[in-house]
């Protein structure tokens, strides 16, 4: 075979963006063309998207060009690239949907004149956040190709607030509780990321949202018979109630005779981390200034059982902080008195610790 | 439906370790690598307390095994020089996307074909996941500070890692699988873990000349990637 001459003129960032887009459209548009031929439009497609990442992310010696970037971002979005990336990213092999996933990473950061032109893009299009969202239903790595999209997206709070509004959040408690691992561990990942990340719209949905949503955390998660379901829903519970911008949400849910019974439940775990982390959050029940009657009462009725807890109860590494509110919460416990009447025998408010 | 022999590697979770989102790490990663010296998972699920990764029974098992029972002085050159070149290649298509950060002949399988594959990525990272990451924006300004590894491969600038650390890092790792090879066991393996670690702060210390070949070594290895 005869070597060309000259080394073809490297393609600037627009073009690159250009032929990708023409390759994608080539292979969904010709499904019966033979397979040698769709084998080399594909490859010829995944070295695309290599170069593409390389010049948003750098090539490992030089930094990435601002301006290539610029030009890569509009071109993305000015005719639908960016959907019909995403539409197409479960077609692609693994190597080219990883890089694929680091492009669409990336645009989501990128700012032409000072604006974030993916967040407007995705505002119109959220079809496409609906589409990644139900990925963990699917079967296999697609789902974990979806999955991380989907977190970079919801980086843009209107995304978020889609989300957090739409019917996939109930789909979620399902989504945790697959028997998959990794999907269902990444499922976590972003639903972690939808109740942290945006403040002032997670503290709306909490409110909004609150019976249905704790009712469903409460006994598929935090009452999950999985050891990996409790353990990751004890943490993002205190990451949530911990969070100034959700004080509401935290009194409301501190004051609840329920939620404390799960709670007390939880400290009993043979689990230290599982303890630690549930001690975060029952410390606010104890340290809830005002205390409903009921509350108050189981707390009485186990402080003799609560104050030998805590008093064995220690943390691993040396930490003032948590000594510092284990004392406190043993204070606190110290001084409780009945508000009302005594708990009777009739009704049965021990809590066994 | 096909029967294969798989191995299942059982990580208990509520002993081992303190973060979830290492072991969501070491499940997630293998399955979305697809190279021929990268052992892959094929799937995970929870038992009880523990985290089954279920992946490609290696049968010769680990290169540390067979150093240990079969050549505890080092391999001879020209195995090392296969099993270096197909760990270099491992190597190249991770650190497009990771940084293995704990490269050992401990974590380099065998299959009964001679095949050489790299395994465990329990402390890997995405050079790409915001999270993991002190720059995001670049994979040339890229560092990681956190301290993972085991202390006798670990590079100098991971255990200083104030000042971060990058692929470079994986490729010292490497350096010292190499010598481990060649002598049975890493350098300095005979001093405790945390004096060696103060050792390698504090002081510059030699490494023997242990191959009787660089050259010819090298341009083995060069060919041998060539093909």
């Amino acid at each position: 075979m005869k070597k060309a001459l000259f080394k073809p003129k490297p393609k600037t960032p627009v073009e690159l963006v250009r032929h990708a887009r023409e390759l994608i459209i080539f292979l969904d548009s010709n499904a019966c063309t033979r397979e040698s031929k769709r084998e080399e439009k594909l490859s010829d497609l995944s070295k695309m998207i290599l170069e593409i990442r390389t010049v948003l992310y750098g090539n490992g010696e030089s930094e990435p060009n601002a301006d290539a970037c610029s030009q890569i971002t509009r071109e993305f979005f000015k005719d639908d690239t960016f959907r019909l990336f995403i539409l197409y990213l479960s077609n692609l092999k693994l190597g080219a949907r990883q890089d694929a996933t680091h492009v669409i990473a990336n645009l989501q950061r990128q700012r032409v004149n000072s604006q974030l032109i993916a967040s407007q893009y995705l505002e119109k299009n959220l079809d496409l956040v609906d589409m990644l969202i139900g990925g963990y239903e699917k079967e296999g790595d697609i789902a974990l190709t979806y999955g991380a999209v989907a977190r970079e997206c919801i980086r843009h709070q209107s995304v978020a607030r889609h989300v957090l509004e739409s019917e996939h959040m109930k789909k979620f408690f399902d989504y945790i509780q697959l028997p998959n691992f990794e999907i269902a561990s990444d499922a976590v990942a972003t639903f972690k990321e939808l109740l942290t990340r945006h403040k002032s719209t997670v503290a709306e949905f909490l409110s909004k949202n609150y019976d249905w949503f704790f009712k469903e955390y409460n006994s598929q998660l935090l009452e999950s018979t999985s050891y990996f379901t409790r353990r990751y829903a004890i943490k993002l519970l205190g990451d949530m109630l911990l969070d100034r911008s959700n004080a509401a949400v935290m009194v409301q849910y501190v004051s609840s005779l329920d939620n404390m019974r799960i709670l007390m439940n939880l400290l009993r775990d043979s689990n230290k981390t599982i303890q630690l982390d549930t001690f975060h959050v029952f410390k606010l029940f104890v340290a809830n200034q005002n205390k409903p009657p009921e509350v108050v009462s189981i707390l009485v009725t186990n402080k003799h059982k609560l104050l030998q807890f805590l008093d064995n109860f220690n943390n691993d590494k040396a930490d003032e902080h948590f000594q510092a509110d284990k004392q406190q919460v043993i204070s606190e416990i110290i001084t409780l008195e009945h508000k009302d009447r005594p708990c009777t025998a009739l009704d049965n408010c021990e809590v066994p610790c | 439906m096909n029967s294969a022999a798989v191995a299942i590697k059982s990580i208990k979770l509520n002993r081992s370790r303190p973060d979830l989102d290492d072991v969501r790490c070491e499940a997630k990663t293998p399955s979305l690598l697809s190279y021929p010296n990268i052992l892959k998972a094929h799937c995970s699920f929870t038992v009880d307390r523990c985290l089954w990764v279920v992946m490609s029974f290696m049968a010769a098992g680990s290169l540390q095994s067979i150093i240990y029972h079969s050549h505890p002085n080092g391999l001879m050159e020209p195995y090392i020089t296969v099993v270096l070149r197909d760990t270099l290649n491992a190597l190249s298509y991770l650190h497009c996307q990771h940084l293995h950060r704990d490269i050992k002949v401990g974590n380099i399988l065998i299959y009964t074909n001679g095949q050489v594959k790299l395994a465990d990525f329990g402390v890997s990272a995405s050079i790409y996941e915001s999270t993991t990451t002190t720059t995001t924006s670049s994979s040339s300004s890229l560092k990681f500070t956190n301290v993972v590894g085991t202390p006798y491969w670990m590079a100098p600038e991971v255990i200083h890692s104030h000042t971060g650390y990058s692929f470079e890092a994986d490729i010292w790792s490497f350096g010292i699988t190499a010598l481990e090879l060649a002598h049975g066991r890493p350098p300095l393996s005979h001093l405790p873990p945390s004096k060696f670690m103060m050792l390698k702060i504090t002081k510059r210390f030699p490494f023997s000349d242990d191959f009787d070949d660089k050259e010819n070594m090298i341009t083995q290895l060069k060919n041998a990637q060539r093909h």
